[in-house]
């Protein structure tokens, strides 16, 4: 069926001509408020680790490649994936482990995030410097500056560019399939950590 | 999907002695419902974000031309493509046209009820793909070669021990394995299967005509790796998965996954605008979207049965039933089952063949309460009902029983005469107070399950003419 017929046939179910002037839809919410970056941050926290998730809290980069060495030794890997933001170098560059060749062999996926979301724990992963990279391997580590945290997903969707795919992720990858048994890690990461860089 | 809906009453029984069923959809309905309640009541808001939903979803389809227009045009011109399906046959050949043209071998698929509608695996399988589903219950599923019986559960019909035993079966598990055992099995497979596949299929939950955005709502990831790892992806959707403005997606998400899973937010949503940008280092290069009307439009031009199409697929409405608790999805005989399927298989499918789905409703107003769009359910479960009776499509035997009611109702004196006599009659079989007589044909049903006390002696007036009225 061409558009056009297909369109057509929806207009005459509704029982008018195509084009007609529409009424407005129902106005918008209000959008949440912002919060203080406090706020903010207590919040994410709490909903991120609610889920399953774990937030460590660092002060500034140097503290961050500190955090992202340990959680990268302690799941015993061999080499990472990684997304391309900039600001991921100054955490990995130097680090004993190789970069994986492809982000299916690694064990760890480091990423950045766009924002943070407050009201639920979520990041927002933009397509932009790679999706595979924060999904394939079994832990996830984000790095997320502070400035970056805002109330809700109202706040990101009014900033307008979009990326070929916003990926909201909150907490481990997570199935209650069998029984309503909750099981971690079906197929996204099983394990996820987000480490909040509290001056940047 | 080929419906057996006309075999209702056949697929009742067959559930109702299934103990193994009863159990594991009476568990999982009861957790479903308490989550989603606890969900409920820990948003104050939820009632306002319900009633604005409901507008802005009836909004849309009353403009539904309008806005997937706009869907379309915003769509395409990041780069997608539409396609247009008027029925199932016309979603098929574009589907596997698409993956001939792409000379795809090996596909992975989402969780999708429209793919279940069109009977899309079969039609891939037919002209040799490998087709696999990546969704942990669906995966299980197409091991058992069966059908989901839950828009949002889809094996919510079995137990944890017949899902051991099946992969024991299929993939040489222990017999006795955990579901974290069963799980990293499925995730191993699958695994495998994203990263080899050429092409990726996935339903979609928004469609968002403002932005041309396809949204997608999901807890293991698999849609994300469906949607990702392929060279290619093509959505199907259904022409009523529209909602306005990308604005307006943070309020249905919260009534959405609230009245699934009782959960705030899943732990994947993805947001996609387009396929791959030159500057992007993944994602599939070509992102395709195919909207299939397959009746749909005929319930669009039914201005009582428009309300069924602002459904979210939610399935708070299956979980509150106290049918579906007791017979599952499958004993429905479609894609869709539950109180959303037995208001919206009839639209789709035609009140003939479904007549009796309307009537598997106790009528106890619990899916319309729960309903985040105010889909009014049971209203709709009667307008189907009184609709089979105009048609000509209730049971002789109930419009003999109806009619024979209407015509005494109607006549006083027939009435007293009539009930006075059935009185009489019931003290035949009264025993200790309660009827016996499981040989009558109606009883006999009744008191299978039930016992019936026995009428008593003198009905009410009699006790009111004889004296009652004059006591204080």
């Amino acid at each position: 069926m061409t558009r056009s017929e297909f369109l057509t046939r929806i207009s005459s179910a509704l029982g008018r001509q195509p084009g007609q002037v529409a009424e407005a839809p129902p106005p918008p919410l209000p959008c949440p408020p912002e919060e203080d970056r406090s706020v903010l941050m207590t919040r994410f926290v709490t909903e991120h680790e609610r889920v399953g998730g774990k937030v460590y809290i660092v002060p500034d980069w140097a503290a961050a490649k500190t955090v992202v060495e340990r959680l990268m030794s302690e799941a015993g890997t061999s080499c990472y994936a990684r997304t391309r933001e900039e600001f991921l170098d100054q955490v990995l560059e130097g680090l004993a482990l190789p970069e994986a060749a492809t982000a299916a062999e690694a064990e760890v996926g480091v990423s950045g995030a766009a924002f943070g979301l407050a009201e639920t724990g979520t990041v927002v992963l933009s397509s932009n410097f790679g999706r595979l990279a924060t999904l394939l391997p079994m832990t996830h580590v984000i790095l997320l500056p502070a400035s970056r945290l805002v109330a809700g997903l109202h706040q990101v969707l009014e900033t307008g560019a979009l990326p070929s795919a916003w990926m909201l992720a909150t907490g481990p990858s997570r199935s209650a399939d069998i029984e309503g048994a909750l099981v971690t890690g079906v197929h996204g990461p099983g394990r996820v950590f987000v480490v909040l860089i509290e001056n940047f | 999907m080929k419906p057996t809906t006309e075999r209702f009453l056949a697929h009742t029984e067959q559930a109702l002695r299934n103990a193994e069923l009863r159990g594991a959809v009476q568990r999982a309905t009861a957790l479903l419902a308490e989550r989603r309640r606890e969900a409920v009541a820990s948003k104050p808001d939820f009632e306002d974000l319900r009633e604005w939903c409901a507008a802005v979803k009836a909004h849309t389809l009353d403009y539904l031309d309008r806005y997937l227009a706009q869907l379309i045009d915003v769509f395409e011109g990041r780069g997608g493509k539409v396609h247009f399906a008027a029925d199932h046959r016309e979603a098929l050949s574009i589907v596997t046209e698409l993956c001939q043209s792409y000379g795809v071998r090996r596909v992975v698929k989402a969780k999708s009820m429209l793919s279940e509608e069109i009977g899309l695996n079969e039609a891939l399988q037919g002209i040799g793909l490998e087709v696999i589903e990546t969704d942990l219950g669906e995966y299980i599923l197409q091991l058992a070669n069966e059908v989901p019986s839950h828009i949002i559960a889809p094996v919510v019909h079995k137990t944890k021990e017949q899902i051991a035993r099946l992969f024991h079966d299929k993939l040489g598990t222990p017999g006795d394995a955990t579901p974290e055992v069963l799980a990293a099995r499925a995730r191993a497979i699958l695994r495998e299967a994203f990263l080899t596949a050429e092409l990726g299929i996935s339903g979609v939950n928004f469609a968002v005509a403002d932005t041309g955005s396809l949204v997608l709502v999901e807890n293991e990831g698999n849609i994300r790796l469906t949607t990702s790892a392929p060279r290619f992806h093509v959505a199907l959707m259904g022409l009523e998965r529209v909602i306005p403005r990308l604005s307006d997606l943070p309020a249905f998400l919260a009534v959405l996954t609230r009245s699934a899973t009782g959960q705030k937010i899943t732990s994947y949503v993805s947001v996609i605008n387009g396929p791959r940008q030159p500057a992007d280092t993944d994602g599939p290069e070509a992102l395709h979207l195919v909207i299939v009307d397959n009746g749909r439009s005929a319930v669009l031009a039914d201005p009582k049965l428009r309300d069924a199409l602002r459904c979210i697929r939610c399935g708070a409405c299956l979980n509150s039933c106290p049918v579906y608790q007791q017979i599952g999805g499958h004993a429905y005989g479609w894609v869709y089952p539950g109180p959303i399927g037995a208001v919206l298989d009839p639209g789709l499918l035609g009140l003939k063949s479904t007549k009796l789905l309307p009537q598997a409703s106790s009528l106890c107003g619990a899916c319309g309460e729960v309903c985040p769009v105010k889909i009014p359910l049971p209203e709709l479960l009667i307008e189907h009902r009184r609709r089979s009776v105009e048609q000509g499509l209730a049971a002789t035997s109930e419009r003999l029983a109806i009619g024979a009611f209407s015509f005494l109702a109607q006549h006083p004196a027939l009435w007293s005469g009539s009930t006075a006599l059935g009185r009489g009659l019931s003290q035949l079989l009264n025993r200790q107070g309660y009827l016996s007589g499981a040989w009558l044909p109606v009883l006999r049903a009744w008191l299978k399950e039930r016992d019936f006390p026995a009428p008593a002696k003198r009905s009410f007036t009699q006790l009111w003419r004889g004296g009652l009225r004059d006591e204080k």
